[in-house]
């Protein structure tokens, strides 16, 4: 059998022209140049940022994944790593191939960005590098504008201390065999866990507190190494977007407390390891996260960053700085792409996909005091900007999605949260954390009374999962019996409670 | 170390898919000292135990290196250990005739026995031997702290602790459970014994390793 025809293809380029029934890998020959290694594909697959024509597919090579250089055991050189799509798992019909480089400059991570594949259908992928042979991922691309789509279902997800439990809600997720997965920050986290050691399953191998690019980079090697975390991965596209510890803990616009040089390395390391485009590759200490997905006439997705551009966080109780409207979490210039694309209508469902709580959240239901700056509580002027915008531009049907605070939570949202009876304007869905606990006691009655907006509140570790239809979406409120314990069969994953929203119909009930 | 001698550098074969790499030194040097044997080391320090010597003169092939304590040699200073697995330990680069001041070979870890020590006086000193797979632990002070080697697995688990608590000048051979072709990357440190929680002591940079 003669070499398998190989082209140059740049990150982002185009792919090769597509033909059915290319010689397999099984029989095709390499020739890299670059000193041998073992296998690379220690991190797994992932894919990511659907378009209808495309889809990012990513690895990264690391044969030694936690080196603390970060260099994953890589040698100094340029790899050439092929990649192929077909249609089936087995790659009897590959659609696409071509080869990439990567180098140290990238941390060895592979950014394929193929065009021209059909829209809303399902692919799998794998790629090669001396003669190693990656694990097969699923992937789908975006249904195309316009075109009727009768059901979604996605995962979203946030919040994974390595340390602080195991990843058995990736496992549901890779079991749910979703069409999306969201995942809404604290992928990692720049310090180890602090607590007792009956609270942590699992150490990091870099224990410094991650500061620098070879920190960052060996943080996330190590996340990649955990099964259920690849399984998930590889189970479907995901749209990612970071919140703080992928950086340092409540970091904002100014230089305190992530300098600039800090938020370059974690940027940087942030767009090796997940499965991006190139639009969101860093310059420096800049990176442009935010962006918005389609999916048919089902449903948008406008994936948000209230972490990079957000004013510094304020403290205390007064009120003041807290509705100060000079004040922004979103930054002026996201503001006004949010609100341009909140004027257009393509599909039933709007979600935004987001990391902080976006409900208002007041103990004691005094409008004379406040809390929770590091939330969109901290920035009213901004989220009424936001909430006014979609009532004004009669957005159908939005929906908030948020991470963070390590509970799931369901809640309506309002203009006025203290007038209990001011119109619903649409609701958010609050997933738990993958890991990372929470000690805080669960809301009191009175806290319940003085926040009706708020319908459901659980401390479990999960994952939520969104099946959206043209008529109505639900969310499914997905925990794990015990995240400290490894063996999937002790280990359970349930519902804990659903809840509905019907399209042309705000409000959240009680499936 | 030392760019006078002609010395032949071959390159490492490729790899088919899915198969272990059959071992071939990265490199070859010649060992060059005022006529002395050189020590040769268990872990990359001059602290660590003196496990035999080499003759002046002697070629050596080099199968990865790591950088460890400074050491100056005819040759020049370095902190490069060259790990000689005909030798089963490491030399300093600072008597070895690689043709090279710098790293000729790739970092240790390839799956042919590494080795490393807590650092210091090398209280705690423990070699990977891929095959078997297991670590051999040694405590080589009266310190009253176990030799530990912490551990951690392909499979996202770790650290798993690999004790020695015999005390001072004992060995204790640990096994591994891991699979052919997975990577192990390690660190040798001291501690009190714990079986859940040690507060680990003087712990080595780290390092990866191959089940073979």
């Amino acid at each position: 059998m003669p070499p398998m025809k190989r082209r140059a293809v740049l990150l982002g380029g185009l792919a090769t022209a597509g033909a059915a029934a290319l010689p397999s890998w099984a029989h095709a020959r390499t020739a890299a140049a670059a000193p041998a290694i073992r296998d690379p594909f220690q991190l797994g697959v992932a894919s990511g940022d659907p378009l209808a024509d495309s889809v990012v597919l990513w690895t990264r090579l690391a044969p030694a994944p936690l080196n603390a250089d970060g260099f994953g055991g890589m040698p100094d050189a340029t790899y050439d790593v092929e990649w192929e799509i077909a249609t089936d798992q087995a790659f009897s019909s590959v659609v696409q191939r071509g080869t990439t480089t990567t180098t140290r400059a990238l941390g060895h991570s592979v950014h394929v960005e193929p065009v021209g594949l059909a829209s809303g259908r399902e692919y799998f992928y794998r790629f090669r590098t001396g003669g190693h042979i990656s694990p097969v991922g699923r992937t789908l691309t975006a249904p195309a504008a316009g075109a009727s789509v009768s059901q979604l279902k996605y995962c979203f997800a946030s919040c994974q201390h390595w340390e602080e439990g195991w990843y058995h809600a990736h496992r549901g997720i890779a079991a749910d065999n979703p069409d999306l997965v969201l995942f809404l920050g604290d992928y990692i986290y720049e310090k180890p866990s602090g607590r007792d050691a009956a609270e942590k399953v699992r150490g990091v191998f870099y224990t410094d507190e991650t500061t620098t690019l070879a920190g960052y980079r060996a943080r996330y090697a190590q996340h990649r190494t955990d099964p259920n975390l690849q399984a998930s991965h590889a189970a479907a596209p995901w749209l990612v977007v970071f919140d703080d510890h992928e950086v340092e803990n409540n970091w904002n616009s100014s230089t305190s407390p992530a300098t600039a040089a800090r938020k370059a390395a974690g940027f940087q390391a942030f767009y090796e390891n997940m499965p991006v485009r190139s639009t969101v590759k860093p310059s420096g200490s800049a990176i442009k996260l935010y962006r918005n997905f389609l999916w048919g006439d089902l449903a948008r997705f406008h994936m948000l960053d209230t972490r990079q551009y957000r004013s510094v966080q304020t403290s205390g109780t007064t009120c003041t700085p807290y509705r100060d409207t000079s004040r922004t979490i979103t930054g002026t210039a996201q503001e006004q792409w949010l609100l341009k694309s909140f004027e257009s209508h393509p599909a039933t469902w709007d979600f935004l996909g987001q990391q902080v709580f976006f409900a208002q959240r007041d103990g004691d239901g005094d409008k004379a005091t406040c809390e929770s700056p590091d939330s969109w509580d901290g920035y009213q002027a901004s989220r009424d900007r936001i909430a006014k915008g979609w009532v004004d531009r009669r957005v159908p049907n939005p929906i908030v999605l948020t991470g963070d605070v390590h509970r799931h939570w369901a809640a309506d949202l309002r203009l006025d949260y203290y007038d209990h009876s001011d119109p619903i304007i649409g609701s958010e869905l609050v997933t738990t954390s993958v890991t990372s606990q929470n000690d805080s006691s669960a809301p009191s009655s009175a806290w319940r009374s003085n926040n009706p907006h708020i319908k459901y509140v659980q401390n479990k570790r999960g994952y939520v999962r969104v099946t959206a239809t043209p008529d109505r979406l639900t969310a499914d409120f997905r925990v794990v019996s015990n995240a400290l314990e490894i063996d999937p069969a002790k280990a359970l994953l349930s519902t804990d409670a659903s809840y509905v929203v019907e399209a042309g119909a705000k409000g959240l009930k009680r499936a | 170390m030392g760019a006078a001698a002609a010395v032949l550098i071959t390159a490492a074969v490729g790899l088919a898919a899915g198969a272990t790499p059959a071992v071939a030194a990265a490199a070859t040097g010649t060992v060059v000292t005022a006529g002395d044997p050189l020590t040769v080391r268990r872990a990359p320090t001059t602290s660590a135990t003196a496990i035999g010597s080499v003759a002046n003169g002697t070629s050596v092939g080099i199968d990865c290196q790591l950088n460890g304590v400074s050491v100056a040699g005819p040759l020049g200073t370095t902190t490069i250990w060259d790990y000689v697995p005909a030798l089963g330990g490491y030399i300093s680069d600072g008597y070895v005739r690689t043709g090279s001041d710098g790293r000729v070979a790739p970092d240790c870890g390839v799956g042919t026995g590494s080795a490393a020590c807590s650092t210091g006086a090398c209280a705690g000193e423990a070699q990977f031997r891929s095959n078997g797979p297991r670590f051999s632990v040694y405590d080589r002070d009266a310190d009253g702290k176990s030799a530990v080697v912490a551990y951690w697995l392909s499979n996202g688990t770790g650290p798993l602790y690999a004790w020695n608590s015999g005390g001072d000048g004992t060995v204790a051979e640990r096994t591994v459970s891991a699979t052919k072709g997975d990577w192990i990357s390690y660190k040798v440190c001291v501690a009190d014994y714990s079986a859940t929680d040690p507060t680990l002591q003087s712990c080595s940079a780290g390092l990866t390793d191959y089940v073979a």
